[in-house]
Parts: structure tokens; sequence; C-alpha cells
């Protein structure tokens, strides 16, 4: 579980949504509390200037004749409904108070204002109302008076919260909208990476050489350090290889010339044998360990083996070796091998059985190829082959091959290093077609491969 | 038989030089690439000895150039560069043999022998004509009776290339070319000479003489 939650958190798409949510959470949040605090103000600020036009009224219908007294004609017919929502109040100089009718028999308390002063706030009003009260201070024929003026809210507040809550629920459903339109807009942008990766896979199984550069702008940084480091490594292997090869070019000089000295020598003076194996086991030595240091193993960018094309060239070269022994050397290829590792190591691999094959041949060398994404080799010759025994000794695991068979020795060491190289498995048997020595050879595609799964 | 031997590495060169020239082969050498191709293309060698790393002009390119203006002489890779895709590009560009260094001295003798026999259609690991067999090792001829006659050096040189040609007519000058090192005085009496030892030892038949054109050998069988 915690796996899964910390491979969610690190997604790039998980994070682009949470960071998008909580934003706008955040501003639609705000935009509530802004909202709802200006249409409160609204309200109260229109209601209050009607009020204040509505004191006027009454303020014009009162007269001071005897005591204090309000034409109710000559005011608005709502302040005479009972608990209509609409009230005033009026205080007198004396104490006398004249309240509208509506208030009915509900006692309003308000304050006394000094002329000229007016204030405004909230009562609660009868029936549960919630009134907001102006006051106000007036100086009318002489007579010191308070006048104030109430508007019941409620209706108003009911009406306001109806619109936040739509409010609110316009909002929700815009965040789902926008999250999934993100959603949709992200994993298209990751659509755009799937080249990417695709190249990726190809290069490590060897059909890409570098990363194409047709992506999005973000990437182009580490597609190009990727490429600039797939340059240098294989521009390094390279390098290397190719000292290898000038050291074995300047070091066959010398042993060469020592060879034919000792050659020559030997003939007259036995007891140069010693010296003359010694230069022989120089000699196999070094042309083992430089053929293996040579191996690239498929993960490099170097040229792939091509079976269709590399074939045929290896069987030209082979027919050309033993021509004059009239060898009937053919190879039959199966489907469309995929290009497959490296050329130089396969070719040497194949290069070594076959070699082997037609040297033990009496007068047919067969070679099958096949495999799609693999490859799988067959050489079976019509030679003596060899001893059942001698078969189960080259199939014990782990036996170095150049120990255990004479004659068979140096090419099939090769061999076996190529095929421990590229992690697959090799197998002799009496062939059952030519009756002679049969191999069979299975390369694995790299391992990066198989874990992609299919 | 003319060989050129193409090989940089002077201190080998002179000693493969020697060696090849005691198995009877007149031996020219160029050191670089440039140079070898100059003489493949002027000279009408019977066999090419190449390496590949060469100053100047690969090997390989070397090979590829003659192989492309129609030089068919047998050329034999002797190099240092023996993995197989090497040798398989080699090949590709035209070479007839393969031989990896360092190599036994024998070893590379037989398979110039075989290649020469080879490029003159004869099959087998024998030099045998018109009823003689030439034993190049030590140097003798032998008869159907199997007796062996002993030959100077310059007469095993003609005889081989008699015995290579049989039937065609073969002219002085190459025959000087190909007895003689590039540098050897080229007196065409001299041959004339040999040519009457050998048809002291073989019968006077065996090579006829055509005015004006040179020699061809029948054989011993011919009429």
């Amino acid at each position: 579980m915690s796996l899964s939650d910390s491979k969610r958190v690190n997604s790039l798409e998980f994070r682009l949504q949470a960071g998008l949510t909580i934003s706008l959470i955040l501003l639609i949040i705000l935009l509530w509390l802004f909202g709802a605090g200006s249409v409160e103000r609204l309200t109260e600020d229109f209601i209050a200037s009607r009020l204040e036009h509505d004191a006027e009224a009454i303020l014009g219908a009162t007269d001071l004749g005897q005591g204090v007294s309000v034409a109710s004609a000559k005011i608005n017919q709502i302040y005479h409904r009972p608990y209509s929502g609409h009230y005033y109040l009026m205080l007198g100089a004396d104490g006398e108070e004249v309240a509208s009718r509506s208030l009915w028999d509900f006692k309003l308390q308000v304050p006394r204002m000094p002329a000229g002063e007016a204030q405004r706030y909230h009562l609660p009003g009868p029936d549960g109302q919630n009134l907001l009260v102006w006051t106000r201070g007036y100086r009318k024929q002489g007579a010191d008076l308070t006048l104030a003026v109430a508007e019941d809210l409620q209706p108003l507040k009911e009406q306001r919260d109806r619109f936040l809550k739509h409010f609110a629920l316009l909002a929700l459903a815009g965040l789902m909208l926008l999250l999934i339109l993100q959603g949709m807009v992200v994993r298209g942008a990751f659509r755009r990476l799937r080249p990417l990766r695709q190249d990726v896979q190809n290069l490590t199984s060897g059909q890409e050489q570098l990363l194409r550069v047709d992506v999005p702008t973000e990437f182009m940084p580490l597609v190009n350090e990727v490429n600039h480091l797939l340059r240098l490594l294989s521009s390094r292997n390279q390098r290397s290889r190719n000292a290898l090869g000038n050291l074995a070019h300047a070091l066959k000089g010398p042993l060469n010339l020592l060879t034919r000295h000792i050659d020559q020598a030997a003939s007259q003076d036995p007891g140069l044998r010693q010296a003359h194996e010694q230069v022989e086991r120089i000699r196999v030595l070094m042309d083992r360990e430089l053929r293996r240091a040579r191996l690239a193993g498929g993960k490099t960018l170097s040229e792939r083996f091509d079976a269709r094309q590399d074939l045929p060239d290896l069987l030209h070269a082979l027919r050309q070796i033993y021509r004059d022994r009239q060898l009937k050397i053919d190879c039959s290829i199966e489907g469309e091998p995929n290009p497959f590792g490296d050329r130089e190591d396969i070719l040497e691999l194949l290069g070594n059985l076959l070699d082997n094959a037609c040297k033990w041949a009496h007068s047919q060398v067969h070679c099958h190829v096949s495999g799609t994404r693999g490859l799988r080799i067959m050489v079976e010759d019509d030679g003596e082959g060899l001893a059942d025994d001698a078969i189960e000794l080259l199939t014990q695991r782990g036996r170095r091959l150049d120990e255990s068979v004479d004659g068979h020795g140096l090419g099939l060491a090769i061999v076996n290093d190529v095929v421990q190289l590229y992690e697959g498995t090799i197998n002799f048997e009496r062939s059952t077609k030519l009756h002679g020595l049969l191999v069979r050879i299975e390369l694995n595609p790299l391992s990066y491969d198989e874990g992609r799964g299919s | 038989m003319r060989l050129l031997l193409v090989e940089d590495d002077q201190l080998l060169s002179d000693s493969l030089k020697q060696d090849l020239e005691q198995e009877g082969f007149a031996v020219d050498h160029a050191s670089q690439g440039v140079e070898a191709e100059f003489m493949g293309d002027e000279m009408n060698y019977d066999l090419i000895i190449l390496d590949l790393g060469l100053p100047q002009r690969s090997g390989l390119e070397v090979l590829e150039n003659w192989r492309r203006k129609g030089i068919q002489t047998p050329v034999l890779i002797l190099t240092a560069r023996d993995a197989w895709h090497e040798r398989v590009a080699g090949f590709k560009a035209g070479a007839d043999d393969y031989l990896g260094k360092p190599f036994h001295t024998e070893e590379l003798v037989l398979r110039v022998r075989a290649l020469i026999r080879r490029s003159h259609d004869m099959l087998g690991n024998r030099l045998k004509a018109g009823g003689l067999e030439l034993d190049e090792e030590r140097q003798q001829v032998i008869l159907p009776t199997q007796q062996r006659i002993e030959l100077t050096g310059t007469e095993f040189r003609l005889l081989r290339c008699f015995l290579l040609n049989q039937g065609k007519i073969i002219s002085k000058t190459r025959l000087t070319e190909h007895v003689y090192e590039q540098d050897f005085d080229r007196d065409s009496n001299l041959i004339e000479v040999y040519i009457r030892r050998l048809r002291d030892k073989l019968g006077k038949q065996t090579i006829e003489t055509r005015r004006g054109q040179g020699y061809v050998f029948v054989g011993l069988e011919a009429g």
C-alpha cells in the first residue's frame, strides 16, 4: 500500500491535479467569502436608504399639534398591517411613544438620539424576525424627536443564502469539470512521451542507436543528455576496441618473427622444442584473450548482426577457405530474424562454430538460424562427431570448453564466451540428419526486454 | 612464379622474402599501399600476399581497387587482424585466402602453392600435368615410372611455370619475369640454356619451340 501511495505521490499527473485542486478550492472560497460579504453589505445599504426615505415620509406625516401623531393615510400601508416586517417608532421629547400599527403589541427598544445624528443596527423583532433599524434624531417645530424605522431582513437573508448555495454548487461542478479536463490534457501530454519510452526500449534491445529528438520541449534537455552519453559510451567502446586491435597487430609482428626463428632453429636443435611450445602457448593465449576482450556484448551502439545480410558473406568466406575440400556448406534462415546483438560478436561466434564444423566435416555442413527476438543457431556436420561421453562432458555446466575436448578447443572456447556474454545456452548432441556433431545455441534477448512483458 | 609481397614490417618481409625465394618463387616487395596497388596494376603476378594494416592506403582498399579494375590475381591476405568480421570483410573485398598472424612459414607456403594451383584450374594438392608431377618440397620431378629427377632452382621454377600452363604459349619475356627477381640481369639466352637442360632431362618433345612466340609445354604423352 505504502509503495503504491508513494508511487502516486511521485506521479506528475497526481501532483498537477493536486496543485490545481488546492488552488481552485482556495480561489472559490475567497470568491465565495467576498461575494457573500458584498451581497450582504449591498442589500443592507439598499434597505437602509429605503428606510431613510420612509423616515422622511413618516416625519412629513407627523403632526406635533397635540402630542405626537402620525397621519396614517400619508404613509405606506405596509406600516399598518400587523407584523408586516416594516415598522416605525417615534419618541417624543417628553417620553411619548408612537409606534406603527404593524408592531402590534411588540415593544421595540431604541435609544434616544440627539437631533441630526443617525445610527444603524440590528434588533430582534416580533415573530422571530431579524430587523435592520435605522434611527435618527430630528428637531421639528422646536421639539426633539427620535424616529426609528425598521425592516425585517429575513426574506432577503433567505434569498441571499439560496444564491450562495447555488454559487457553491456551481463552483463545485466547475471544479470537477476543470479537473477532468486537466486530467485529459495532462494524459494527452504524457502520451507524447510514449514514443520516447519505445525508443528507450529499442535502445536496450539494440534496434535503435540514439533517442529521437521529436519530444516535448521540456524533455529535450534530458533526451540530449542521454544521447550525448550514448555517443560518449559508444565512442569510448569503439576506441578501446580499436586500441585492442592495434595492440594485437603490434604484438603479433614480433611474435611472428619469434615463431619463425624458433621454427627454423628447432629443426636443427631438438632442445628448442620447449621454447617452441612456449611460443605456441603465448600465441594461443594472446589470441584467446584478445578475442575475448574484443567481445562487446549487445548493450552497445555498435552495428547489429543481420542474418540475411551477414550470413551469406560469412558462408562466402568459409567456402573460399575450404574451397579445396569441396565442402557443401549451406544455411537456412527461418522467418525474419531481427538485427541482433553486436555484429562482430555474432560473426565471431558463427565463424568459429562453422569453421569448426568445416574442419571436422567429410563433405557437408549445415547451419540453421531462427528466432525473431533472440537468436537460435544450429550447426551440424557429417564428420565423426563426438563420442557420447565427450558430449556429456561438454554438457556439464560450468566446464571450460578448451579444457575438455581436444581439437574442438579454441574455436569452441570463443563460442562459449559469446554465449555466456549473451546469457544464452549451448548444447551438443549427435546430428540425426548428418550423423556428425550438432551444436545448438540459443541467445536470449537482453534482460531488459524480458522484463518488459508483452 | 612471381609473387608480390606487400608487408610493412621490414624484418618480417625480409625473412619472408627469403623463405619464399627458397621455395622457388620470384618475390617483389612493396611496403605501403599506394606503391603496392601500382605494382599490382602494372605487373602480371601469379599471386599477391597482402597485409591489411598498411601505411598510406589500407590493404582492403588496395584489394577492392584491384578487383574493380578487373585484376584477378589470386590474393592471400596475411594479417594480424583475424577476427571473423575482418575475414568476412577480406573475402568480400575479393581475397582468395586469409591467414592470421602469427603463422608458420610452412603453412603460408602450402597455401601459396594451393592458391597457385587453384588459379590454374588444377584440382587436388599435387602439381601434375602432361604425365609429369612436381614435388615442390624436394624440387624434384616425378616421371610416370615413379623415377625422381633432381632439378636445379631455375629448372624447377621453369618447369613449374610450364606445368601450370600446359598447352599454352609462354613468351621468353614472361618466363624470364617468372623465374628471376626484379633486379636480375635478364639475359634471355640463359632461358634457352635452361630449356635445353630440361629437354635433356625429360625428352626433347616435352617442350616445343614456337619461333618468334615462345615455348609450349606439351607433356610426355603428346605426339
